[in-house]
């Protein structure tokens, strides 16, 4: 038996859809199984919910065929489209005088009409067809247990496994050890940074900050202070400038396949030449 | 034929007992402990590559590298995050087609991971190891199996050093109770990939996993 939903107005005005029924949504009341089918439209989807009732005292099976062009996004448990649903639409259980309500989305557009959205077949008496879950045990199984797979912070990513230099781009930021600069380069920004840090403490400084920097350091270091920041500023631009450079050709440099085979070569040679110089020593 | 070898806790033996029973029995090892697989694996592709889609299952079969057919699995989080267990069926039908007899080595716990291998198998074997806290452990797996249709073959009380209570075992799980008694060589099974039942087939522990093998067997060719 197909039941198909009509529209609410086609069934004259003796049968006035109740209140509390959306306008876009259809129904039949005159079988003893009644179809309630609404469809509403969200963000280039629709949504189709489907209600059955049924007055009949006994269970029934029920097929919701889906009608509208586009595929059956059925509801999904751990990713696994929930029991009963299939490609198609959904096959199920309706309870004896009970209802079952499901729902499901469709990629199209403009909220179609919900009198063809759907189809309903009754495949008769649920009690006389029981369930059969042949095949569905992997998906019921992965449904019922949920799925084991570690949380997406627990998986180490590319960023999380090299940490970068801050504010640095290029080879520089992918640094995988913690090699420490020469000992002269190391001395030469350790004076750099005492000097940005006594101007960092002198920029914006109230009088008596300033004046912990004058009981503190030398009067001549007062009226040099602005130049010899300058002077460090423009060491460090052309120092990074250089630095970067040759840590892009650092990177980009490969001698090791041509070094091994000179090695190979320049140890055969000596093999070769040895007994030829034993020769002539001897 | 399709058989599980599962067991609620980690540590009881499912691999050795996996590994044992593949060497045995002449089959596939699969190693679907998808989040902490412990079989040798190697390079190559893994069963993380086949339920992520980028390896056919049958070319991530390692042969003739060591004693038993092999499918190993990966080790990251990041392939244990990847990989689908909802595509292990289909991988583990293929392997049987391709090769024959399968043993799916299961990861402990209660999780999907652990019930799919069963829904697909079409027997089980538990393995328990002989504390007294064991029976609960097997009594959980054996219901794990038993809602997901695979068939309880036998029940493997692993590492014995006294006589453990098979009856115990046998009157509440069931299945018959093998008892495989502790061997030095057994423990080292899955890190030297060398079973007893090929290196000392003679030992009282290759006899034991013998008689398993033999339980499997006459259960699984109706």
């Amino acid at each position: 038996m197909r039941i198909h939903p009509q529209p609410a107005d086609a069934t004259g005005p003796a049968a006035e859809p109740p209140a509390s029924v959306p306008p876009d949504a259809v129904s039949i009341d005159r079988s003893p199984v009644g179809v309630d089918v609404t469809t509403s439209a969200l963000r280039g989807l629709t949504l189709v919910r489907v209600e059955l009732r049924s007055d009949i005292d006994e269970a029934l099976r029920v097929r919701v065929s889906n009608r509208l062009d586009g595929p059956v996004l059925p509801p999904r448990d751990e990713g696994i489209p929930a029991a009963g649903w299939d490609a198609a639409g959904f096959t199920g259980r309706l309870p004896a005088a009970g209802g079952l309500g499901i729902g499901y989305a469709c990629p199209v557009t403009g909220a179609p009409a919900a009198d063809a959205a759907v189809s309903v077949d009754l495949l008769g008496s649920a009690s006389e067809s029981p369930e059969t879950t042949g095949g569905a045990g992997v998906a019921d199984a992965i449904r019922d247990l949920g799925r084991a797979a570690p949380p997406v912070d627990a998986v180490p990513t590319p960023d999380a496994a090299s940490p970068s230099v801050s504010g640095a781009n290029g080879p520089l930021s992918k640094r995988t050890d913690e090699t420490p600069p020469p000992q002269p380069v190391s001395a030469w920004l350790t004076a750099v940074e005492s000097r940005i840090e006594r101007a960092e403490r002198l920029t914006d400084a109230t009088a008596s900050e300033a004046a912990v920097v004058l009981e503190s350091d030398a009067n001549e270091v007062l009226p040099e202070v602005s130049g010899t920041l300058a002077a460090d500023l423009a060491a460090l631009r052309t120092t990074a400038d250089r630095i970067q450079r040759l840590a892009d050709r650092a990177a980009a440099a490969d001698p090791g396949p041509v070094a091994d085979a000179l090695r190979t070569a320049a140890a055969a040679l000596d093999t070769e030449s040895r007994p030829e110089t034993e020769r002539r020593s001897g | 034929m399709i058989l599980a070898v599962t067991g609620g806790k980690g540590g009881v033996g499912k691999s050795t007992l996996a590994i044992e029973l593949g060497a045995a029995l002449d089959a596939t090892v699969v190693d679907a402990d998808l989040g902490m697989a412990d079989l040798p694996t190697g390079p190559g592709p893994d069963l993380h590559d086949v339920l992520a889609g980028r390896a056919d299952p049958l070319e991530a079969v390692r042969e003739g590298q060591g004693p038993v057919r092999l499918l190993p699995c990966g080790r990251s989080l990041a392939g244990a995050r990847a990989a689908d267990v909802a595509g292990l069926a289909e991988a583990l039908r293929a392997v049987e087609s391709a090769y024959g007899d399968v043993i799916v080595d299961c990861p402990a716990g209660m999780k999907a991971d652990a019930g799919v291998p069963l829904a697909v198998a079409d027997a089980c074997v538990v393995v328990a190891s002989p504390q007294p806290y064991a029976l609960a452990d097997a009594v959980r797996s054996r219901e794990l199996a038993r809602e997901l249709d695979a068939g309880l073959v036998a029940v493997v009380i692993n590492c014995a050093v006294d006589d453990p209570p098979e009856d115990a075992f046998e009157t509440v799980l069931g299945a018959p109770a093998h008892t495989v008694p502790a061997d030095p060589r057994v423990a080292e099974t899955v890190s030297t990939f060398r079973p007893v039942v090929r290196t000392a087939p003679s030992t009282r522990a290759a006899r034991a996993v013998g008689s398993v093998a033999a339980a499997v067997r006459r259960a699984t060719r109706v």
